[in-house]
């Protein structure tokens, strides 16, 4: 898993320059060479919806969703490891129930055959980051759950410190 | 219904579960008691919420930030501005501000400013006999002026969410920034006799690890050196022309120059100073993107949940029962500063504002006030709330580089918290500050 979202990670470091090229290229072609591209904006849209539900599997993975952590100061040991688990757990209810709303959605829309203004493709294309995002969400979820993981990070964090 | 969906969400912050999540499990819980078959709603808001142009402004500023931050950018603003004003007293403390207000005009993001000004200066500081405590206070309230002077991300995520014009609103920040500026340098000179009181200088080798080869230059009498000097912060000073420049001159839009900082940022870090290499480049794109969508996620998920609210009326009915007991703005202005100095003390910064804007801005708008000026009222509310514990993410960070523990700083802290609400409040009952820039267009 580790190795999965370190890829992912680079993966997405090169989409998100390939997405500031294709911001400056719209900048240049409006108005260096006054022929507006109109599928740049669309494009650049769709790829940022992916890497926000790509990259944020791997916020789970690497816990750094923001939240209010009040309870991690007042909560220690056993508890925490607890209440961890049960967040894990929530979070996963709720990317489960989320990946199946986006399957219904994307079958939907091919159904109806929606397609995008500018690029011409199904709607069911750009859809398809909510459904891939969920799937990956909810397998870091599960493997925060499992007991092994925790203790290869906690390995990890031990052998930083040493 | 509504409020039940409202409890369970305010409890699953509280327990720690991610804003994001919380948001969607709200809503969702709302939809499958109330109306089961309508529930997608929370899939395809999300989806809508996302799929702005102008919301794609905040990873572009992110990613250009960021690689501010590990290029050489900061170090040559550093160097410039020392050489300029290095030799007054307690020059060091103000080359922070100074720095950081000029880094702001580069960034959009106050934890980028701390780190890049922060980072090179608090060892500086305590290098030269600063105490450890004021080193970090002074880095970490300077910190605010990545997120007043334009661009900022936070003023992109509030006029995304109030729907104003970010150009404006990046105005209306601007003499907010530098009153706050000159409060702390004049806070600076006042407690130069304190600040260097260095206890603790026996550890200070461990501190100054940070790139020893290039020590920042105290030379102000050096006419080469300040020529050189110039020519090696150039491209950083040109970088808000640019930027803004191109903004207001309406040659691009807000999305657009922030990808046109990030190229600019590449450009001049990979190729002129050569201090990112290819490789690396990637990575901080990449580490960049995970903290883009870690923050579009909850704004994707706070649109899911902004419409059920606002569909149900809540931000109305508040605005009916608030402008029944009392209508005067000035009144309703105070309130709302001492909610959001509250929330800010343990709420993140954007957070805070997907929450709380949808719901003010109707009683904001109820009581006659530009929600320009309440954006940058917030803004700054906000702003103090990245000092004060216990989510005092400029001060957190700036005390891992000072390597101290954050209640330690919390002395040296109140002269800054003071000057900050002083114009907080003087932003808060003179509109005019704020407003007469974005006012000049139109």
């Amino acid at each position: 898993m580790e190795r999965i979202n370190k890829t992912l990670i680079y993966l997405a470091g090169v989409f998100m320059l390939v997405l500031t090229a294709l911001a400056n290229l719209q900048v240049l072609t409006r108005f260096v060479l006054e022929v507006p591209v109109p599928w740049v904006e669309e494009a650049i849209r769709y790829i940022m919806i992916y890497l926000v539900l790509i990259m944020s599997s791997t916020a789970i993975y690497l816990n750094s969703h923001l939240n209010v952590d009040i309870l991690d100061l007042v909560i220690k040991g056993k508890f925490l490891q607890v209440l961890q688990k049960l967040r894990a757990a929530v979070i996963l209810a709720f990317t489960v129930s989320y990946t199946y709303l986006a399957y219904q959605l994307i079958m939907d829309t091919i159904e109806m055959g929606q397609v995008t203004p500018a690029l011409q493709i199904s709607m069911a294309w750009p859809l398809l980051a909510v459904l891939l995002g969920g799937i990956l969400m909810a397998i870091n979820c599960i493997y925060l759950l499992f007991p092994k993981k925790i203790k290869f990070k906690r390995n990890l964090d031990a052998s930083k410190e040493g | 219904m509504v409020l039940w969906t409202l409890i369970l969400f305010f409890s699953l912050v509280i327990i720690g579960i991610p804003i994001a999540f919380s948001f969607g499990i709200g809503a969702l819980f709302h939809w499958i008691v109330s109306d089961p078959s309508n529930s997608i709603v929370v899939v395809t808001k999300s989806f809508a919420s996302l799929d702005s142009f102008s919301l794609m402004a905040i990873p572009l500023f992110i990613l250009a930030g960021d690689i501010m931050k590990e290029g050489a950018i900061s170090r040559h603003l550093i160097n410039l501005i020392n050489g300029i004003i290095g030799k007054i007293k307690g020059a060091l403390a103000h080359v922070t501000v100074i720095a950081s207000l000029f880094f702001g005009a580069i960034s959009g993001s106050s934890a980028a400013t701390v780190a890049a000004i922060g980072g090179i200066m608090i060892p500086e500081m305590i290098k030269k006999g600063y105490s450890r405590e004021h080193a970090v206070v002074i880095a970490a309230s300077s910190g605010f002026l990545g997120v007043l002077i334009p661009p900022s991300i936070p003023l992109i995520i509030y006029g995304f969410n109030a729907e104003v014009s970010i150009a404006k609103l990046f105005l209306g920040g601007i003499v907010p920034g530098v009153l706050i500026a000159i409060g702390f340098m004049i806070v600076n000179r006042l407690m130069y006799n304190k600040q260097m009181n260095n206890e603790t200088a026996v550890s200070l080798e461990e501190v100054i690890e940070e790139e020893p080869n290039h020590p920042i230059q105290p030379d102000p009498d050096n006419k080469k050196s300040f020529k050189k000097n110039i020519l090696n912060a150039f491209p950083a000073l040109l970088m808000p022309v640019i930027v803004l420049g191109g903004i207001y001159s309406g040659v691009f839009t807000p999305t657009e120059s922030g990808a046109v900082a990030a190229l600019y940022g590449i450009l001049v870090s990979v190729f002129l100073y050569k201090s990112i290499g290819l490789k690396n480049l990637v990575f901080i794109s990449g580490k960049s993107t995970l903290m883009s969508a870690i923050i579009l996620f909850i704004i994707g998920l706070a649109g899911v949940f902004g419409w059920l609210i606002t569909t149900e009326q809540v931000p109305m009915k508040l605005a009916d029962a608030v402008t029944n007991i009392t209508s005067n703005p000035y009144v309703i202005l105070m309130i709302l500063n001492i909610i959001y100095l509250i929330l800010g003390t343990f709420l993140e910064t954007i957070t805070a504002i997907v929450i709380t804007t949808p719901i003010f801005l109707p009683l904001i708008l109820a009581v006659g006030i530009d929600p320009i000026h309440f954006g940058i009222i917030q803004t700054v509310n906000l702003s103090v709330g990245l000092i004060t514990p216990p989510m005092a993410l400029n001060l957190l960070m700036a005390s891992k580089i000072g390597n101290i523990p954050v209640l330690q700083t919390v002395r040296a802290l109140v002269p800054y918290f003071l000057v900050s609400i002083i114009v907080l409040l003087i932003v808060t009952y003179i509109p005019g500050i704020v407003l007469f820039l974005p006012n000049l267009i139109s």
